[in-house]
């Protein structure tokens, strides 16, 4: 089908078919064009009708007699008049785009026409030496904002236009993307379209974070006169790939809308690198820091009037180490706003930082301290100021946290869905039972190497019966009748886990029978 | 169930049922704007889109019809192509050119699932491939010379300088 679609293209190219000037720019879409408005050869009747009935393959057929998109190789683009070259780039994009793109495509293309004389001369316009020739500026400069691009992409992608281009692109990461800048020139120029990197992400350790960033931006946004890219949004780095001052400072300069920041393990940012993104991004919303380790506090550069605070909702500073109680007055002072904190494994912090949490950050809802091994009941104390705000608590390993502290929440925090105080090997079937009365709104539990019981465990069923997810790992205590009191009133279970527990194959069943949907994770060679 | 004729650029009618041609932005607008009543002949011509295309497309937005209304672009949600519903990946093992006819169908008409799930699947085509294979599945010519194709190549890479 080849050699046909070559000789279709020749005969569309011949003298013999050029219109005169004006008729052939009025088309609204290629289909128009054959089907009517252009006079037809007798031979492009026929060559039509070919491709109509069958000696094309069906499949080719199909989009065939729409299409007028010329094949690669650069002879027989020298045989189709500019016209055309755009109608078939522009072909079925939206309806009112390519009207507008036809008419307003007719006056170069005419003015070309009258100083060469022929349609032909046009043809320079697309082929040349692949680089758009002097004709070409004209035609691009006219064409820009509707979608064409005259770079050429092989015949498939040379029918869809920019804005559809890119929304292909759009399912591709930033990885991908620049990977795919390398198949032609016109990919390369359709990448760097603004709305394909809203997004920026860049995964793996054998990527440099700093590089990346350099490169991207440079590429997206080094021609705008301030050089910012307004467009990015969001920069997550992971799975090993770090940031160092240098590339923290160039995303602060040049992404001033940034709303999401993700630099896990970058160990080496500084306090000062930190303190002039939160000063020049406004907006940041949202910013991970897992494991900065140099990091002690976050605030914005001195000397600023009128004085503001963070916009910041989520903030997660797992494994700062570095963080202690000053530096968390000071967060908590400047992000009012926040609602998810995750303090996990910041060791240096105690019940004196805790204490400011409540004091600044009124609408937090979500926090974890887990492996905050010296938090303990007067920390929870403080905490449970919190009140019907708080939805999800993790004092996971908190070893000093007991009873005394866990009621107190349960009393105050009565809209909780989450606790986790797995390893709180001081909370017992006391705190349990307020626990179960207090909040029955609870979804999710995990309180395995709890010292509890049978007893806790049917407070629980009788008062959560929304409990979804439930972890009793290593409670030495529990036996089946507790299981069984858990399956028979929460039947909505999703997930249970009985690992290291002295539970046998009838507590077992009981799980089975009543959680349809219930995962159970045990030790117990004997089930299943 | 009350129904309109929908006509493709070669001619063809088809007989529709209102409510799985209102899928289309396009022909909802259309419907609204020129204030077509049920039950009229009247035929909504469908100049870009021919009766090959148009069956394949009425075809999908039939199994389609009783989808939740799609949300707006949220993009806080991470963008997967792996959640292509097996019926539409069925529905999808085509050749390449239909595809690509599917897509620029699906946005003439603005069905926004349809023209998704197609890009989806022409990403996934791209996905995990190198240059040179993406050249060769959608016949692409390089058209770089080999001077420029060095110098893409080195400012796309991210690894540091050794």
């Amino acid at each position: 089908s080849g050699s046909d679609r070559y000789l279709l293209d020749r005969i569309r190219g011949s003298p013999a078919f050029q219109s005169p000037r004006g008729t052939h720019l009025k088309a609204v879409g290629s289909a128009d064009f054959i089907d009517g408005r252009i006079p037809l050869t007798k031979s492009q009747h026929y060559t039509d009708g070919l491709s109509r009935y069958g000696r094309f393959s069906p499949n080719l057929d199909q989009g065939y007699h729409t299409l007028v998109s010329p094949s690669p190789s650069g002879q027989q683009q020298a045989s189709i008049p500019a016209s055309w070259q755009t109608g078939g780039g522009n072909h079925g994009g939206s309806g009112g785009g390519t009207n507008s793109t036809s008419s307003s495509h007719g006056s170069p293309a005419q003015t070309n026409t009258s100083v060469g004389g022929t349609v032909t001369t046009g043809n320079t316009i697309i082929t040349g030496s692949g680089r758009p020739v002097d004709g070409t500026t004209i035609l691009t400069s006219l064409g820009n904002g509707h979608g064409i691009s005259l770079y050429r992409a092989g015949p498939l992608f040379d029918r869809v236009p920019d804005e559809l281009m890119v929304r292909i692109f759009e399912w591709l990461d930033s990885s991908e993307l620049c990977n795919i800048a390398r198949v032609c020139r016109r990919f390369e120029s359709v990448i760097w379209n603004p709305a394909l990197w809203k997004i920026i992400k860049i995964k793996g350790e054998e990527n440099s974070g700093d590089r990346a960033i350099k490169i991207i931006l440079r590429r997206l946004c080094g021609q705008t006169r301030n050089g910012a890219c307004p467009g990015v949004e969001r920069v997550l780095l992971a799975d090993g790939c770090r940031l160092t001052d240098r590339g923290l400072q160039l995303l602060s300069r040049r992404c001033p809308e940034i709303t999401h920041l993700q630099i896990q393990n970058s160990v080496t940012i500084t306090n000062q690198a930190l303190s002039d993104l939160v000063t020049k991004c406004t907006n940041l919303q949202h910013l991970d820091i897992t494991g900065c380790a140099q990091i002690t506090c976050i605030n914005i550069n001195p000397g600023l009037e009128p004085p503001r605070r963070l916009l910041l909702q989520y903030l997660d500073l797992t494994d700062c180490a570095s963080i202690c109680d000053a530096g968390i007055k000071v967060i908590a002072r400047n992000c009012p706003l926040l609602v998810y904190l995750y303090l996990r494994r910041c060791i240096q912090v105690t019940d004196a930082g805790l204490k400011f949490i409540p004091n600044f950050c009124i609408a937090l809802r979500e926090l974890s301290v887990s492996d905050c091994t010296s938090v303990t009941d007067f920390g929870l104390y403080e905490l449970a100021k919190l009140g019907a705000t708080l939805r999800y608590l993790s004092v996971a390993k908190c070893d000093q946290v007991s009873d005394a502290g866990l009621k107190v929440i349960a009393r105050r925090c009565y809209k909780l869905r989450y606790l986790n105080a797995r390893g709180c090997e001081a909370v017992s079937d006391d705190s349990i039972n307020v626990l179960a009365r207090s909040c029955p709104r609870l979804r999710a539990l995990d309180i395995g190497k709890c010292d509890v019981s049978d007893a806790g465990l049917r407070a629980l069923a009788e008062s959560c019966p929304n409990l979804k997810k439930l972890s009793l790992r290593n409670c030495d205590m529990i036996t089946d009748r507790g299981i069984q009191c858990i399956a028979y009133y929460c039947r909505g279970l999703q997930q249970l886990n009985i690992q290291d527990c002295q539970i046998s194959i009838e507590g077992y069943r009981a799980v089975k029978k009543y959680c349809k949907r219930c995962i159970i994770e045990h030790t117990n060679p004997g089930f299943c | 169930m009350p129904t309109i004729r929908l006509q493709s650029s070669d001619g063809e009618i088809f007989d529709t049922d209102v409510q799985i041609a209102k899928c289309s932005g396009t022909i909802k607008t259309m419907l609204e704007d020129l204030g077509m009543d049920e039950g009229d002949d009247e035929v909504v011509p469908l100049p870009n889109v021919n009766s090959a295309i148009l069956r394949k497309v009425l075809q999908w937005a039939t199994f389609h019809k009783d989808d939740p209304i799609p949300v707006e672009d949220d993009d806080s949600k991470e963008k997967r192509t792996d959640d292509i519903s097996s019926w539409d990946a069925d529905f999808l093992k085509v050749d390449q050119g239909t595809l690509f006819e599917l897509i620029l169908a699906a946005n003439y008409l603005d069905i926004k699932g349809l023209l998704d799930v197609t890009c989806k699947t022409v990403a996934n085509m791209i996905k995990g491939k190198t240059p040179e294979e993406i050249r060769k599945t959608f016949n692409i010519k390089n058209d770089f010379t080999p001077a420029e194709e060095e110098q893409v190549r080195k400012e796309n890479e991210w690894c540091e300088e050794k």
